[in-house]
């Protein structure tokens, strides 16, 4: 049999390495917008828009490339259409480095693999890739929806102002281009193309990009979570053309690919104010379902990061419970009719909690805020005292047994505002946390992580105030309400008072006071 | 501080008396947090409806 000459057949790679400008990148990549379609090259432009303002100069372009989630979505969906789609794209990736020095930077670092071992060629790469490398996006062969997988740095964390930037639900993915490893931190991002997924399985596809930093879950294409998602339910019509999913469908998806979904209803803000702001903080992505009740459109966004407001400001949730929540002032959402990273501010009041997405007002459809409705949290499966549970166990026993021991110490004649706050993380991520404070001392850290015994992730109530520093209480997530483990106490401060109290909390829980 | 360091990791346990004031204490405090549990336990209690929204909003 003859095996055809690789320019008969083979296609030919072709890398082309650009100036940036924005504005041009549309022509750089050949893409027109089709007749008969709004908004296709909409997300495009919030892509450029994102890539300029982290300082983008130059560009490289893979001009065939084979996308993992597009492959799929052309095998599913594309490959039987008419029109015979081509099942490559192209990838473009963005770099702060000027054009004239980008081609000839990335030829010596793949030289440098000569000389160096793979793991100093590694770092090479690395400490390329965090200096100039600003992400990837892959351009897929549909006219009316052409930006693919992309992972796009956040903006620069700021904290100044008044105000502090936090993309804590992002995570660092390798790449390859031209024979050099480069690395990225991000959340991934897809506009919607309605073919085979819509918000809400590129919502799930985003949150579940952010899990597999902390667990070993498969990698699910978008194509893949929609076909999850209808096998066992299909309230709506045919799973492809995608038509939206449910709220149970989209639960059913996350269960089938091995996480556990954590769904709660919006019925009250400060509550649900709390779960955004604890989930964040933990770096677990909470999907957001959205909603215009009148108008009958719910939408699904994921968040990437959070906008606090520093210094602390009290938000007095009862008498003597500062809720730390209170700073959240803003979200940054992933939303795939719009694009990456995008502030999204919070308010409400009583039972309600409203979202505003900047910049949606350019869809010129109803541009009032989003109610939130629900909050959709994809967690391990052995997290049993999830947020709410968290919650529930700080409010109703620990800030009142708090208070209690700082009127036992006589610490306090008045009734102070305790400020509190929930997260869970994985115990390494919490042992590092305290190893860069260094009001936490190392004995403290020391009888932590020789006398604990750890569950996956441990649940966390901080509790403090300026007069008697931050009490740390540390939970079993895999107990239950009825059952909880409390697996010690932790002084984070170094006076005698703070001690003191600790010792009591620990006593009155009848757990560990974690000081040795 | 001696005395955190003595009991250090261990299982702390608290007098009868303390104990007591403890619990006689959080008794008064189940007014102040009954509203906040309460509002907890709201967000947990799905139903149907809860399930079935329809999330497609097209752009």
């Amino acid at each position: 049999m003859l095996i055809p000459g690789p320019d008969a057949v083979l296609p030919r790679q072709q890398l082309e390495f650009r100036a940036f400008a924005k504005g041009r990148l549309a022509d750089l990549l050949k893409l027109v917008a089709p007749p008969l379609t709004q908004h296709a090259l909409l997300q495009f432009g919030f892509i450029e828009d994102h890539v300029a303002a982290l300082g983008c100069q130059s560009i490289a372009i893979e001009r065939h490339y084979i996308d993992k989630d597009y492959i799929e979505d052309h095998a599913i969906f594309y490959s039987k259409s008419l029109y015979p789609y081509p099942n490559y794209c192209q990838r473009v990736h963005f770099f702060k480095i000027t054009p004239d020095t980008l081609e000839e930077t990335i030829t010596h670092l793949v030289h440098e693999g000569r000389k160096q071992p793979p793991q100093q060629h590694a770092e090479i790469c690395a400490r390329f890739s965090d200096k100039s490398y600003l992400g990837f996006s892959v351009i897929k062969p549909l006219a009316g929806c052409p930006v693919g997988r992309t992972v796009l740095r956040p903006p620069v964390e700021v904290n100044e102002g008044g105000v502090q930037s936090l993309y804590s639900c992002t995570r660092f993915s390798k790449t390859h281009f031209a024979g050099i490893e480069l690395t990225v931190n991000g959340l991934v991002f897809q506009q919607q193309d309605t073919g085979v997924s819509a918000c809400a399985t590129t919502a799930i596809w985003s949150a579940l990009y952010k899990i597999r930093d902390l667990e070993e879950v498969s990698a699910a294409t978008p194509a893949q979570i929609t076909l999850v998602a209808a096998r066992h339910a299909m309230p709506f019509g045919r799973p492809l053309p995608s038509e939206g999913l449910s709220t149970d469908q989209m639960c059913l998806a996350i269960h089938a690919l091995g996480v556990s979904p954590n769904l709660f209803r919006v019925d009250d803000f400060a509550t649900a104010r709390a779960y955004l702001y604890s989930a964040t903080k933990s770096g677990i992505p909470s999907v957001l379902i959205l909603g215009r009740r009148q108008q009958d459109q719910y939408h699904a966004v994921t968040i990437a990061g959070m906008e606090i407001r520093t210094p602390h400001v009290e938000a007095a949730v009862a008498p003597g419970m500062d809720d730390e929540a209170g700073d959240l002032k803003a979200l940054y959402v992933h939303d795939d009719r719009l694009g990456p990273y995008l502030s999204a501010e919070v308010s409400g009041e009583g039972r309600v909690l409203t979202v505003s997405i900047a910049k949606e007002s350019v869809l010129k459809v109803a541009s009032t805020p989003w109610t939130l409705t629900h909050i959709l949290i994809p967690m391990h499966g052995k997290i049993r005292l999830s947020f709410s549970s968290m919650r529930e166990i700080t409010v109703r026993y620990l800030l009142p047994m708090l208070h209690i021991a700082i009127q036992k110490l006589q610490l306090s004649s008045a009734k102070p505002a305790i400020t509190f706050h929930n997260r869970i993380v994985r115990p390494q991520e919490y042992i590092r946390e305290l190893l860069d404070r260094f009001d936490v001392r190392l004995q403290c850290i020391d009888a932590l992580r020789t006398t604990v015994p750890f569950s996956r992730y441990v649940g966390i109530a901080r509790m403090g105030a300026p007069f008697l520093e931050s009490v740390d209480v540390l939970f079993d997530t895999t107990s239950t309400m009825r059952n909880i483990i409390c697996l010690g106490v932790l002084p984070v401060g170094t006076s005698s008072n703070n001690w003191a109290l600790a010792e009591l909390l620990a006593k009155a829980l009848g757990t560990r006071l974690l000081a040795a | 501080m001696a005395k955190s360091d003595r009991k250090s990791a261990e299982q702390q346990t608290m007098d009868e008396e303390t104990k007591q004031f403890f619990e006689k204490e959080l008794e008064r405090w189940e007014a102040v947090t009954q509203p906040l549990v309460d509002a907890i336990h709201d967000s947990e209690r799905l139903s149907d409806k809860d399930y079935s929204i329809r999330i497609n909003t097209r752009g």
